[in-house]
């Protein structure tokens, strides 16, 4: 498919990416940042092009359905959600060198998609249980919510990391992703549960991959409330880098150690 | 001692038990040890045999881990307390916070204190040689904006302009709690008037009454359901297309209704909804041949699935008892039951792939296997889930909720004119609930724009 290989030249241009955004956060040079921004934007284009091309391509096939229906294209998914609030940070906030901090994440999401012997990059047919309206709502909203946590990981490494006691708003930022993240998410479990009435007849049942979710929701209602009773700034940082680690096991971890309805995705 | 039921006690004199429900350590606390439990029931197989657990933990482990609930850890007794302190806690906050926020919502003063205003930080003022009419008229262009109608408060020699807006958004966290509770309330709703089972219906068959899990009563659904036919569909590469059950429903010996299930299309009838689980074959008839063994004559004969057919010339009965794909490593296999004119029965295997290998020699025949048809059976999920319409309302509440809480901010922008002699001073001010450095960024550039004006 030719989709997959523009999503392996993708992958390949997303590191060059964090190459150049590195070289400006280590050697402070302006032109490193341009060149990085200049190619994930570029790329990012690429990237979008080839999931619509994807979705051209599975009609093509006879089996028309949103690339949203495997674990390679929920990677694909996943990193293209990464980079478009990646862009928020970078633009309507003005976060210097924070490329170097979220597409990374992109770019291990794609790497492990494209290049993992276990993931089939093949376009299958949407099994019965996939074939509703809800799926698209449900793939979305659930992973800009996961792209806005791994994006607020991004952020709470580079507070982490930074040496300057000016760290506001890095710190404020890193903030307004949770709440974006946690917009989503609930939205994502929202969906996902109404979803699951109409398909397997109840709308909660403990499944692995719901209570999961539900974890998650968890940690980042707690981190809401917290920030009530003061915390902000290094507590913040790495009780979203541990969110962010939550994600993570319900999206993979879930998969792999447990088993559970969501088992298709492989 | 229930003081968490009285929410008219003051807010002046509450009693520690309340404090400590309406604290946000309270739920703070919960909330991570809701979040460890849940990990805990997930890394802990629910709800297995316990033979399963013996086996894997050994005697003692079971009896340890069954004791605390761990089993069943989502229905014990103390997850739910946890949830249900949970709940308690935000209605206890809710209501202590909402007394607070009630008063700035629909204040009963519908104008600015000039003192207050004039007293908070971050105030920038200017002079001005004019008098404040004209200071006035010409400050009302630059004070137009997107926030709200322009009010005007005047007390003695005093004017304050002020704008206001998403004085209600104070109300958005208030909401996603609610939601919460509504999302309890869907959830007793289908544990007390709900319920779920699942059938197996051949095609051709009736359903009048449903089993309910964990008893042995059966549940009366008020009409029948009738599955007209079963279709499984597949792609070319094997994988599943479509599962669809064609049904009728019946209601007093008539005819009411013709439906198809399919995933994520399920039927509802008088609230009862049927959902396409799973499917399966079941052997309708065995078609056997009977060979006769000296003249080698050969004889059909169709043995209904679990019932009798004669034999010829007076030889008895044979009643299907097992269709197996593989029975001794021979392949597929039907165990018959032979009944004698006699009345005695003997019971033996026929082998689809080797006929004379545990043949009967009782019998004048061989017995081949010519064809085991089959008819499918579809697996239904029937449900009642008065629940829904709570989890529909609950989502949509929180996602509004949260959006709101988090996105809009309840901000006053004013102008203080204050004669002084014979010009006048204009202060600038502001107040919000949320990003505070927003509101700053607005009235610096309000102060510019003021700077820059031709006012005198």
């Amino acid at each position: 498919m030719l989709s997959s290989k523009i999503l392996a030249v993708v992958t390949f241009s997303y590191l060059a990416a964090v190459i150049f955004y590195l070289i400006a956060l280590i050697f402070k040079t302006k032109i490193g940042q341009r060149i990085g921004s200049i190619i994930t934007i570029g790329t990012f284009g690429a990237h979008t092009a080839a999931i619509i091309l994807r979705w051209v391509e599975s009609h093509k096939l006879g089996i028309g359905h949103a690339p949203f229906a495997n674990f390679y294209e929920s990677l694909v998914f996943f990193a293209w959600a990464i980079i478009l609030i990646h862009f928020i940070a970078e633009y309507k906030y003005k976060i210097a060198h924070v490329g170097a901090f979220t597409v990374p994440f992109a770019f291990l999401s794609l790497a492990y998609a494209s290049f993992s012997p276990g993931i089939s990059s093949r376009i299958e047919p949407l099994v019965p249980a996939l074939q509703s309206n809800w799926l698209i709502a449900h793939v979305i909203t659930c992973f800009i919510g996961y792209g806005a946590f791994a994006v607020s990981c991004g952020l709470s490494i580079a507070y982490l990391l930074k040496r300057s006691n000016d760290k506001k708003d890095l710190d404020a930022l890193n903030y307004r992703m949770i709440i974006f993240g946690f917009l989503f998410l609930t939205a994502g479990i929202a969906t996902g549960s109404i979803w699951a009435h109409s398909a397997w007849g109840a709308y909660w049942q403990w499944d692995p991959k719901e209570t999961w979710s539900l974890i998650t929701w968890f940690v980042y209602a707690i981190i809401l409330h917290i920030r009530l009773r003061g915390w902000h700034g290094k507590k913040i940082a790495l009780l979203s880098i541990g969110g962010f680690l939550s994600v993570l096991f319900t999206y993979f971890g879930v998969n792999f150690l447990l088993s559970g309805l969501h088992s298709y995705i492989n | 001692m229930k003081p968490e039921n009285s929410p008219s006690a003051s807010p002046e004199k509450k009693q520690p038990i309340w404090k400590s429900l309406a604290s946000v350590n309270l739920t703070i606390f919960l909330l991570i040890f809701l979040a460890v439990s849940s990990i805990v029931g997930t890394l802990i197989p629910q709800h297995e045999a316990p033979a399963v657990y013996i086996q894997n933990y050994g005697y003692g482990t079971y009896q340890l881990l069954d004791s605390l609930s761990l089993l069943d850890l989502y229905h014990s007794g103390w997850f739910r307390l946890l949830l249900l302190l949970l709940a308690l806690n935000l209605i206890v906050c809710t209501t202590d916070r909402l007394r607070h926020v009630w008063d700035i919502l629909f204040p009963k003063e519908k104008r600015l204190n000039e003192n207050a205003v004039l007293a908070r930080p971050g105030t920038r003022a200017l002079k001005y040689k004019a008098n404040p009419s004209v200071v006035k008229a010409a400050l009302l262009p630059i004070l137009s904006g997107k926030l709200g109608d322009l009010k005007e408060t005047t007390a003695g020699s005093t004017t304050i302009l002020w704008r206001e807006k998403g004085r209600l958004s104070r109300l958005g966290v208030y909401v996603v709690h609610l939601s919460v509770v509504i999302f309890y309330i869907a959830g007793i709703a289908s544990s007390l008037g709900g319920f779920r089972t699942s059938v197996n219906l051949p095609e051709g068959a009736v359903v009048e009454q449903v089993p309910l899990p964990d008893t042995n009563v059966g549940y009366n659904l008020g009409f029948a359901l009738r599955v007209d036919k079963f279709e499984a569909q597949f792609y070319p590469t094997g994988e599943p297309r479509d599962y669809r059950s064609d049904i009728t429903i019946i209601e007093n010996g008539k005819p009411v209704l013709n439906g198809n299930i399919r995933v994520n299309d399920p039927l509802t009838y008088k609230g009862i909804t049927f959902y396409q689980a799973s499917y399966g074959r079941f052997p309708k008839a065995i078609e056997l041949n009977l060979v006769d063994k000296t003249s080698g004559k050969t004889l059909p004969l169709s043995v209904p699935f679990g019932q009798e057919a004669v034999l010829p010339d007076g030889l008895g009965t044979l009643r299907s008892l097992r269709v197996e794909p593989n029975v001794m490593d021979k392949g597929p296999a039907v165990q018959m039951l032979l009944t004698s004119p006699d009345g005695g029965q003997t019971d033996f295997w026929i082998f689809k792939n080797d006929p004379d290998f545990g043949r009967i020699s009782k019998l004048p025949y061989r017995f081949l296997v010519t064809e085991v048809r089959e008819g499918f059976y579809t697996g239904l999920q029937v449900a009642k889930e008065p629940g829904i319409p709570f989890v529909w309302a609950g989502s949509i509440l929180m996602v509004l909720g949260i959006a709101v809480t988090f996105f809009m901010s309840h901000r006053k922008i004013w102008a203080v004119l204050e004669k002084k002699g014979e010009g006048t001073t204009v202060t600038i001010g502001g107040q919000t609930n949320k990003n505070k450095l927003g509101l700053e960024e607005r009235l610096d550039n309000l102060y510019l724009q003021l700077q820059k004006s031709d006012i005198k």
